[in-house]
């Protein structure tokens, strides 16, 4: 017979524990995007030895399950069977190369909070003007210099308890694959803009220079728009290249 | 979420008209309604509105005339960039009077850039075409195409002002144009591409280089090109 060794009180502890978070997660009780306890948490409530909670926890990062991220703890992901990088690159379209190589990208996130839809994004959304819009704006580093300035909009419907998960962890195609949702198709569009000179020294901008503004709408398998995102990108730290052919 | 967000006010101005234009539908050069009236519909006060509609303007959504009040603007014309099409064909079907203008047409030796880019040999015979493009008479895009002239001999005598280039070469040259390969980027204009277009030196323009393949897989032509961004906009279609 194949299949999972029973765990029963005989096991080691360390099983029993990862059982135990396995369990956890599948109940729902450690949702995707979450941080679980620390190891110390665990340790001191369990009565283990942190080690032993240290074995547990490796066990499910090496399945995929959990992803420990250095400085900020250890949060749960959804384990699917194909797992790709869910980059609108992927889809085609602009193809953004940072100029240079060994590039580190990061995040910062400046702003995530909740606001009432309004008429404007009301209608992108087709939702109702009072009916609550995530609004994201964070930064995009590589290599720790600013390369992107993002303001992002959700329709809080479709991500409830998004404030729950910590976005400089996860991107939000992981986000999305959390909730079940599948990006299908985009639209975007690019022109040129002068940023407002507080946004022109976030991104390390001479306030007499443009940058890129894409404007993107993504929609889902259903054609129900998804994300609604602006993003100000410096042209002198990227390049973008288009392939079409016929 | 524990945090709520509070829109700026003048984010909310600028939201609420943008959706007015919307809602009214209204089309290229209609006029807003007075800051008076828009504060009776909406009671957002004048500083705000003026302040809203000064950050619409920048974006090209507004345009003001002195005396006379607020527009909305004409859209851009949207340059799909997966669209094969040529830039005339495509400013014709979304309504536009469009011409051309010969700046320079004449054979040069291919550089080291030109070569790489037509896989040829350095100081290979090529025709350059320097034209301007004008949509409702406004000069928008200055766009410089080299070809092979072995390849295609004799295109100099057509009239590449008013005629499509693409339709020539697979007329005429039996050059299907399959695919190709841009690069996009922002440069600000010299004094040159500056009286060109008609616009101030320096001014912030989309800068396009590309090349295109026929069916073979063979370069056809290497282009650049300098595009006002305050009329035109590239898209693209993003799909899985």
């Amino acid at each position: 017979m194949s299949g999972k060794p029973k765990i029963d009180y005989h096991a080691p502890i360390y099983l029993q524990l990862r059982e135990l978070i396995r369990a956890k997660i599948e109940e729902g009780e450690y949702l995707p995007g979450m941080a679980i306890p620390s190891e110390n948490e665990l340790a001191e409530y369990y009565g283990i030895n942190r080690l032993t909670v240290r074995n547990a926890i490796d066990a499910l990062v090496a399945e995929g399950l959990l992803k420990r991220v250095q400085g900020k703890g250890v949060y749960v992901c959804v384990v699917t069977d194909e797992k790709i990088e869910r980059d609108l690159e992927t889809l085609g379209g602009f193809r953004q190369t940072i100029r240079t190589k060994k590039a580190r990208p990061s995040i910062k996130i400046l702003t995530k909070a909740q606001r009432p839809a309004g008429t404007k994004y009301a209608r992108i959304f087709n939702i109702d003007p009072k009916d609550m819009v995530y609004y994201i704006k964070r930064l995009d580093y590589v290599d720790e210099e600013p390369v992107a300035l993002e303001e992002i909009y959700l329709p809080y419907q479709l991500l409830p308890q998004l404030e729950q998960i910590d976005l400089s962890v996860f991107s939000l195609y992981e986000v999305y694959d959390f909730y079940g949702i599948t990006l299908k198709r985009a639209w975007q569009t690019l022109d040129l803009k002068k940023l407002e000179p507080s946004d022109a020294q976030l991104l390390h901008v001479d306030p007499g220079r443009v940058v890129l503004l894409f404007t993107c709408i993504s929609y889902d398998e259903n054609d129900r728009v998804i994300e609604y995102s602006r993003s100000y990108t410096r042209g002198d730290l990227c390049n973008f290249t288009v392939h079409y052919h016929r | 979420m524990a945090n709520e967000y509070r829109i700026r006010p003048r984010e909310a101005a600028a939201e609420q008209i943008e959706c007015y234009i919307l809602e009214h539908e209204l089309t290229a050069h209609a006029k807003l309604p007075s800051e008076r009236e828009m504060y009776a519909m909406w009671g957002i006060n004048r500083t705000t509105l003026r302040s809203a509609i000064r950050r619409l303007i920048e974006e090209g959504v507004l345009y003001n005339r002195m005396g006379s009040g607020t527009f909305v603007s004409p859209p851009k014309l949207t340059r799909n960039l997966q669209d094969i099409k040529g830039f005339s064909s495509v400013a014709r079907s979304a309504g536009h009077v469009v011409s051309s203008r010969m700046v320079r047409l004449g054979v040069r030796e291919a550089s080291k850039q030109i070569a790489q880019k037509m896989h040829l040999t350095l100081g290979h015979k090529v025709l350059e075409i320097v034209r301007v493009r004008i949509i409702d008479q406004v000069p928008v895009l200055l766009e410089t195409v080299y070809l092979d002239t072995e390849r295609c001999k004799g295109i100099e005598t057509y009239d590449l002002a008013n005629l499509s280039l693409y339709s020539i070469l697979e007329k005429d040259y039996g050059i299907r144009i399959t695919q190709g390969v841009e690069n996009l980027n922002v440069t600000y204009t010299d004094k040159e591409e500056a009286e060109l277009l008609e616009i101030p030196e320096g001014t912030p323009v989309f800068y396009q280089t590309g090349v295109v393949f026929d069916d073979q897989g063979v370069p056809v032509e290497y282009f650049k090109s300098i595009a006002r961004s305050d009329y035109i906009r590239f898209a693209s279609e993003l799909t899985r």
